[in-house]
């Protein structure tokens, strides 16, 4: 445990968090310029510049080493800009045919050093899969300040790249120069995915940008707390990764580090508020709730409406609505107890005030949107019914005086049935 | 160059070809389905099957690690689709997620397991095509080849099968999903069969030459072939005839300079889509400046 609270601990976890804060929010603005990929495909292009400027210059500092890596990418890049400009391949075979041909391209030349020199090279291919343990002290502060970079400048820019990555169309018309901020954004990205070889390596470095902004998709439509959501995810995985490779020392702390950020994404994608998994289904049934029980109100308005003094049981609503026994008498009770309807001794059924109102309602909507569709919309009259069934739930106050305004308040519908006023 | 080959690099070039050209045939497919960098992900979620099916069942023969490889990644795909069917998340964001947590999880149980696995990240990466021809397989006390040749063979003979079954259906549902469902084509069920055939071959292929060169070949023959081809008939034919190419030319490369030969066939699958695009592009500015086209416009023009 004590290994928890040395100072190289806190200095890692420091290195970690901001790094992972960083990357984040440069993810969320890739993740909306939709090129999520394109991060994966640039940290294994970094791969050649490592090797050729160690053969270079024959030194490891890390900044040498990291300067051919941020160069390489600037190539891998404009490979991929030449390659979408001259042919029609879509954007998958170029991101793939970059990410391949570039490393490959480091592959060979690591080989090359390793069969040729002597093991100088050793500890190159480290950065093929992170190794925060090794980080040297320096190499930390240099991993902090450039973080730190990434941060200011991002939030310093933050309108204009939000403009330029949403709609350039827009911000060109707004006097904005979009190349510029292209260029910074792509400049921003690789100096991320560039920081982040150290710490969890090239294969794992795009999860670092893209499952933190996936995560926070879950939870937010707006773009502001998107981007702080980004941010806390990473900050959040990086403090759990760095912990748990403190506390158990085999184990290795990048993938522990992603594998956060992806326990953070699962979660997400089933609790998250905007699009998780389960606030979709609570509301989609919600739904089939408020449809079931207004179809029932509705049965029974139009039996009511067909002989005043008809006595009514569940058989009759059974007749008109596919519903199990079961769940007519469960919707009965909901609907009887929030005073929708009378229930008799001898279970009678029939509407109650505030229930007549409301049939009258969708019965009028019902008919309304029936008549609409056969006179403006040249629908055959036999078809009308279906549409209008599903119609009546959804249809607002404003929208049903639209469409009584545009056919001029009509008094029945197509099958001659009188509309309520 | 010296020419004469050992029986080794004999065996090594077969087995490089026998994956190329599976890669190419199966990754025409893809590329017209805009699935390349599915590919990619599978390619590195293949390392938490092998680790997993080890972790599950304690055996290391191969067929239980091959099976749960490709288990994993099939998985990947349809946990891919799903994700961003069922929550709105772009395609692309959800290959990134799942095959990163996936190789992340694979190399955390592999500092686990490393000792009792002969199997390294490193080797997942690059593979090791230099030492297939040490894998022999023996039938009746008799060696007949590289295990790695051999399951190449047979995942290719399937993959034939399915290809000419498909030979319709599949381009109909990659250039037209709606007509396809329209004329009767069972959609679904193709799409689970090419599917499940992209992740035979990259399991099949990635261990003998490593996660990257399969996506390389996955992808780049294709590409190739898309530049000029123009049926899928002659694509498919065209991305074979690339893939032989780059790996006799790449393993000729490899050999006069000692280098990793997977990656040494990559690279010059890359430079001959390279210098392919190049030409390509020069001769359609030639083409456009000559106005050769402007002819045409006229033909047309005159038509109405």
């Amino acid at each position: 445990m004590t290994a928890l609270f040395s100072q190289t601990f806190f200095l890692v976890l420091l290195g970690a968090v901001l790094f992972g804060a960083s990357a984040a929010s440069v993810g969320a603005f890739a993740y909306m310029r939709k090129r999520s990929l394109l991060g994966d495909a640039l940290a294994h292009a970094s791969l050649p510049g490592i090797t050729v400027s160690f053969a270079l210059t024959g030194s490891r500092s890390i900044g040498v080493l990291l300067c051919g890596a941020f160069i390489s990418c600037f190539f891998a890049y404009a490979f991929l800009e030449w390659v979408s400009r001259n042919s029609k391949l879509k954007t998958d075979s170029i991101l793939a045919i970059t990410l391949s041909f570039f490393f490959a391209l480091g592959v060979f030349h690591l080989s090359f050093l390793q069969h040729s020199s002597s093991a100088q090279q050793a500890g190159l291919d480290k950065l093929l899969f992170g190794q925060a343990s090794a980080i040297l002290p320096r190499d930390i502060l240099l991993l902090i300040a450039l973080s730190l970079c990434i941060g200011v400048s991002l939030s310093s820019l933050y309108h204009r790249l939000l403009l330029t990555s949403f709609d350039k169309v827009y911000a060109r018309t707004l006097g904005i120069h979009v190349q510029p901020y292209d260029i910074i954004f792509l400049a921003l990205s690789i100096l991320a995915i560039v920081l982040g070889l150290q710490l969890v390596g090239v294969v794992l470095m795009s999860a670092m940008l893209i499952t933190p902004a996936a995560a926070a998709r879950m939870w937010t439509h707006s773009n502001s707390r998107f981007i702080v959501l980004c941010a806390s995810f990473g900050i959040l995985s990086s403090i759990l990764g760095v912990s748990i490779s403190a506390i158990f020392p085999k184990m290795p702390t990048g993938p522990w580090i992603v594998l956060s950020a992806s326990i953070i994404f699962f979660l997400s994608s089933f609790l998250g508020s905007a699009q998780g998994l389960l606030w979709t289904f609570l509301h989609d049934r919600r739904l089939t709730n408020k449809e079931e029980q207004e179809n029932v109100i509705r049965s029974l308005f139009l039996l009511e409406e067909k002989n005043v003094n008809a006595c009514i049981h569940a058989e009759d609503i059974l007749r008109y609505r596919k519903l199990s026994r079961s769940r007519l008498a469960h919707i009965l009770r909901h609907l009887h107890k929030s005073q929708f309807l009378t229930l008799t001794s001898d279970e009678h059924i029939s509407l109650s005030e505030k229930g007549k109102v409301l049939g009258e309602q969708l019965t009028r909507r019902h008919r309304l949107v029936e008549t609409y569709l056969a006179e403006k919309a040249g629908f055959p009259t036999d078809r009308v019914h279906d549409f209008a069934e599903k119609a009546e739930h959804v249809l607002t106050e404003g929208l049903e005086q639209e469409v009584n305004a545009q056919i001029a308040s009509p008094s029945k519908d197509p099958h001659g049935k009188e509309i309520p006023k | 160059v010296n020419l004469q080959f050992s029986l080794d690099e004999f065996w090594i070039l077969l087995t490089a070809i026998g994956v190329a050209l599976n890669c190419a045939s199966i990754g025409t497919h893809v590329a017209l389905r805009k699935m390349s960098m599915l590919g990619d992900a599978m390619s590195h979620s293949v390392l938490l099957g092998i680790i997993g099916a080890f972790v599950l069942t304690g055996l290391t023969s191969p067929i239980p690690l091959f099976l749960g490889a490709l288990f994993v990644a099939i998985c990947t795909g349809y946990l891919t689709q799903a994700l961003s069917s069922r929550t709105g998340l772009s395609e692309d964001a959800s290959i990134g997620v799942n095959f990163t947590w996936m190789f992340a999880l694979g190399v955390i149980l592999l500092s686990f397991y490393a000792d009792d696995l002969h199997l390294d990240q490193e080797c997942v990466l690059y593979g090791e095509l230099a030492f297939a021809a040490f894998h022999q397989w023996t039938v009746f006390g008799q060696e007949v080849g590289p295990v790695s040749l051999w399951t190449a063979f047979f995942s290719g003979l399937v993959l034939a099968i399915f290809l000419y079954l498909g030979r319709r259906a599949l381009p109909c549902i990659a250039f037209d999903r709606n007509f396809a469902i329209s004329s009767g084509v069972t959609v679904h069920r193709w799409d689970f069969l090419l599917l499940s055939f992209l992740a035979l071959v990259v399991v099949s292929s990635f261990e003998s030459v490593g996660a990257i060169l399969v996506i390389a070949l996955l992808s780049i023959p294709a590409a190739c072939a898309n530049l000029f081809a123009k049926s899928p008939g002659k694509m498919l034919a065209l991305a074979n005839a690339h893939a032989i190419f780059a790996c006799i030319i790449g393993f000729l490369l490899a050999r006069a300079v000692n280098g990793n030969i997977a990656a040494s066939i990559a690279i010059v699958a890359g430079l001959m889509f390279i210098i392919e695009l190049l030409c390509l592009s020069i001769w359609k500015k030639k083409y456009l400046a000559s106005g050769a086209h402007t002819s045409t416009t006229q033909n047309v023009k005159e038509l109405f």
